[in-house]
Order: C-alpha cells, then structure tokens, then sequence
C-alpha cells in the first residue's frame, strides 16, 4: 500500500524546471483554488503580499477587483465593485498598518484603501503639474511609496510622467515625460524605490517600450537607464538582493503571447530568465533576450512571498488565474 | 474480498491517485531567433538562428517539409542562393513539446525596373522612400518597420524598364497582420503596355484568399504568373485592397490596409 501513497509525491517532485544560475523555479499553474462562477477574473494586473502573509491579485473584473489568497491557493477573501481600470497594486505599511494603492486607468485615479477596500484618500489627474489638459490625458498604472509617505506616479498610459505627492496628497513635482534623450520615458509602467543601497535610495522606472529600466533619485534627476533588449519589463519588484520583473513579451515576437520572467542581481545584471533566453553578455552587453518556453502568455507582474516564492499574474491570457513558482534549490 | 474485486480495487486506486496527483504542466518551447538583412537577396544570403535554452536544439528543412528532430541541425549560418526558398525551423528540447514551426521564404530578386511610381503611402507607414519597392528589404512581419508602405485603399504602380521586356512573373510581398487590421490583397492586375493598338493590355492576374482568418502574423507572397508574355517597356500593376473585413473581424464592413515592401520582377 506504501508505494501507491509514494506516487502523487513522486510527480509532485518532477515539475517543469524554469530560470538559470541560482534563480530556478517549479512551477505550478494550478495554483489558484478559487471558484471561477464565485471569484471570477479578467485581466490579472498585479499582486501583492500582506504583513500577515496573504497574497493579494488585483484584477480589473469589477465582481471582486481584489481578491485575496493564502499562500496554498485558497480564497479568504475578495471585495472591490469600483475599479474597471485596476491596473496597479501597490502595498504600504504605514506605521504599522497596511494600506493599498489602487491606479485605475479607467477613471483616471489612485485609489489609496485600508487592506479590507475602505477608500482612504482618492487622487485625481494631477492639474498642478500644469502638464494634462484633461483627466483623460493622465492613465495612472502604478504607484510607488517611498519610506517618508511619498506617493509616486507613473502615468504609463497617458503621459509617462512620474508624479510626486507628499504622504496627504499634495502635488510636490513631475519629471520624466516623452522626449528624445536618456532621461525621458516612453510607457512608464511601472516605478519601484530601491533602498537595496540604504546610502542610495533612489527610483527605478519602468520605460517598457525602450524595453529599459531608469534610475532617478527621490527628487526626479535622471541617474541611468537599465538596457533590457527584446523585454517588454513591466513593473519592478525588489525582493531582499534581487529585482524581479514579469516580462510582457519579446520584442521579436510582439503581440503573439512571448512573454516570460527576467530577474536582475544587485548589480543589474540578469541572472536567470524564466520561460525565457538564457541570459547572455557580450563584452559586457546584454544580449537580446526572447521566448524560450511558453510557461506564460502575457505576464504582467510578479509578487514575492516571505518564503522566496513567486506569484505570476497574467493580462490578456484567457482570464487565468495566478501561477505559483517555488524555487528549486 | 475476492480476487477480482481485489484487483479493480487496486484498479481504481490508480485512478484515484492519478487523478489526485499535480498533473504536470508540459510546456511547448517557443521558436528560435532568426537572424537574417533581408528575405530578399542578390546572390544568397545568409540566415543564422539562435535559441538560448539549455539542452535545447535547432532543426530545419529547406524543401518545405515540417523540420523533425532528424532534421538538419542548425547550429552554424545556411546559406540560402536558390531563386525561391522556404526555410522551416523549429526547437526541440528533452522535456518539452516541439515549437511552432517558423516558416522563412527567402526571394532571389529580379530585373530592376527603370522607374516606379507607386502612389504615396498613408503618413504612417511611409516606407523608407521612392526606392523602397525595389530596395531588396523587407520580410519582417512588423508593421511598424520602416520597410514597409501601407496603404487604405487600392494601389496603381507603374512599371517602365529601360528596354523592351517579356515579363514571365511579378512578386509582390504583402504582409497579413489581420489583429492589425492588414489584410492579403482581394486582386492583383498585371496590364502590359500594347503598341500595335496603343492601350493596356491586361497579361495576368491573381486572386489571393484575402478574407480568409489567418490568426498568424506572417507575409504573404502574392506572385502572378503571366502566361502570355509581350513585349514591352511599360506595365502597369493594380493591387486592389481588401475593401470591407469580413463579419468574423471586429473591423467588419470596414476598408482593411494594405501593405507591401518589395516587388519582384522576373
């Protein structure tokens, strides 16, 4: 009888392998148990963990915008009517209590909410900036908050601006944009702080499709550009020495479901691609990275658990749900 | 507990756990860079494939047959010289189900014509100039590339050559991109420029399955046999887009682009 309770542990043990050097994962698509007919999605947009260790997705089917996860799949809870455009989840810990950013592209706004969807503080398009002529021309699709309460901004579907407000909301600077040099941006999908460095906390901006990241200081000076060739990088995730990022497709096969997962070292430099090209530098550049395997579809973020694993949420792949990654050690 | 019912015991127990087990996610690989200027060339051309996936490898097959893993190897340039070539390419991986195969045709270019004149395309995708019909770029399936002219309504170009011609054949390659709204041509009309009666006179023509749903982004090769040469110095070439997308198309009933980036005249 033992042997026939060895087998389900025996294929557990032989998943798909995906990534390189000392960032390798088992993936599991069946990680979601949530009922399609209670808990429906659409686009999954992005994911975050709370201090308590659940898993959050945010998607834009406005039957439950937030849903929120064990760390095993199970459904606890979900909540959220209001949000069409969700696109960007970004979690703060605001002396002691977390609380939630919400950018709708669809109304134009960021939403800050307690963890259980009570609306705290509600951000309209920026007038200030003096930049937007009308709240249709600012399309919110993430936040960032830095550790003195700072919101930032990134208007990647409208102007590629990063907005800077203080803690209570109030319009502090704008930088980035469009133009033609390093310092600007084009598709500002995302912006993440980097505290890896504490004498250095700075801004890591996502220019999708300069397929880049951008480093800016707190205060919007340009610093320098992350050359990511052939990755359409969506938002950054810092975990511990590590950036990851949800990779939404190859250049070289644009809008055909290449995309896969690229995390960078402290240094900035790609260690290991999942479902994608092995990472490859030629006298110190970057080669063009792609598709190699298709474990994703359209990934458009990743969210890091305290024990290392990874969630992966999906746009435009079918209504999926999450993936989950455990590391391979 | 007999011995039967003890065996469809165990039976069932089987199923239970191999229904009860993760089943394995198995994954198709994707397929490989291809490198290479142009699918249009002078002499021969060089295609080189890359395809960064440990344990992995390249097969291909240049007469059309779906590359197997007894295939060519890719793992050094082809070199391609033939007039026409359909270069097919896929990944294979222990592991993993086999790519998608990629399917390449390259083009030995033709006589070049004296002039053309090709109306102006849409401001969007105005092509890298006059030349671009005839400039041996072109074949990569972005609509967004300079290489290609993209137009919202049917195109008359004119061709003279220098001296009196028999044209045997015209390619002309088109891009379907059907997300895009970019559709294959509804009809090409090849007119040869008679003398004796001082008209155009109609030498060939095609009629490509343009309404047809290809969810594959790929260029289309549109090539009109003339079976009948004359000769002459001028022809005319009227490619007719497709005018109203088919039901099936969130684009029904409207005009669909058409673009084209080289002409071959053999």
């Amino acid at each position: 009888m033992a042997g026939f309770f060895m087998v389900p542990k025996l294929l557990s043990d032989q998943g798909v392998v995906l990534g390189h050097n000392q960032k390798k994962y088992k993936i599991s698509t069946r990680w979601s148990q949530a009922d399609v007919a209670r808990n429906p999605v659409n686009d999954c947009h992005e994911m975050v963990q709370d201090s308590p260790g659940r898993i959050l997705l945010l998607t834009n089917e406005t039957r439950n915008n937030v849903l929120i996860y064990d760390k095993n799949g199970k459904i606890l809870e979900a909540w959220g009517t209001e949000y069409p455009g969700a696109h960007g989840l970004t979690l703060f810990n605001e002396n002691g209590t977390d609380v939630l950013f919400i950018c709708d592209n669809q109304r134009h706004q960021v939403i800050k909410t307690s963890i259980d969807g009570r609306v705290l503080m509600t951000l309209d398009y920026p007038k200030e900036a003096e930049v937007y002529a009308s709240k249709e021309a600012y399309i919110p699709t993430e936040t960032a908050i830095a550790p003195n309460g700072d919101i930032y901004v990134a208007d990647g579907y409208g102007q590629d601006y990063i907005i800077q407000y203080d803690a209570d909301g109030r319009y502090i600077r704008h930088f980035g944009g469009r133009g033609e040099g390093a310092e600007y941006l084009k598709n500002a999908h995302g912006v993440c702080l980097d505290l890896r460095n504490p004498a250095q906390p700075g801004l890591i901006v996502t220019s999708r499709e300069q397929n880049a990241f951008k480093r800016y200081d707190l205060e919007g000076n340009y610093l320098s550009t992350i050359a990511l060739p052939g990755a359409w990088v969506c938002r950054p995730v810092i975990k511990g020495d590590y950036l990851y990022a949800a990779v939404l497709q190859s250049s070289s096969k644009p809008w055909q479901q290449s995309g896969f997962v690229t995390i960078l070292d402290r240094n900035d430099r790609v260690v290991s691609n999942l479902g994608g090209s092995e990472p490859w530098y030629e006298n110190e550049v970057l080669s063009e990275m792609y598709q190699t395997v298709r474990a994703f579809q359209y990934p458009h973020d990743v969210c890091i658990d305290d024990e290392e694993n990874m969630y992966v949420a999906q746009w435009n792949s079918g209504k999926v749900y999450p993936y989950k990654l455990e590391p391979v050690v | 507990m007999s011995k039967n019912s003890k065996q469809s015991f165990f039976a069932a127990l089987l199923v239970f756990f191999s229904v009860m087990a993760p089943a394995q996610d198995t994954f198709q690989l994707a397929p490989p860079l291809l490198r290479f200027p142009s699918i249009f060339f002078d002499k021969s051309v060089q295609v080189t494939a890359e395809f960064r996936q440990p344990e992995s490898s390249i097969h291909y097959t240049l007469n059309g047959w779906i590359p197997t893993e007894e295939s060519s190897v890719f793992d050094k340039p082809v070199n391609i010289n033939k007039p026409v070539t359909k270069l097919s390419v896929r990944t294979f991986a222990k592991g993993y189900l086999p790519s998608e195969m990629v399917q390449v045709n390259f083009y030995k270019m033709g006589k070049k014509a004296k002039t053309l004149r090709a109306p102006l395309p849409h401001p969007k995708y105005l092509g890298t100039g006059n030349d671009a019909l005839q400039d041996g770029l072109g074949g990569n399936t972005d609509h967004n590339s300079k290489t290609w002219l993209g137009y919202q309504d049917s195109v008359m170009i004119e061709i003279e050559f220098g001296d009196k011609t028999s044209m045997e054949q015209i390619m002309i390659n088109t891009l379907e991109s059907q997300n895009a709204w970019i559709f294959q041509p509804s009809s090409i009309s090849v007119y040869g420029w008679d003398y004796l009666f001082g008209r155009w006179r109609p030498i060939g023509g095609s009629r490509p399955d343009s309404a047809e749903r290809q969810p594959e982004v790929r260029c289309a090769m549109q090539t009109v046999n003339i079976p009948k040469p004359i000769k002459t110095d001028r022809y005319r070439l009227i490619i007719r887009s497709l005018q109203e997308i088919p039901a099936w198309h969130p684009g029904k009933g409207k005009p669909a682009w058409l673009f084209i980036d080289e002409l071959i005249l053999h």
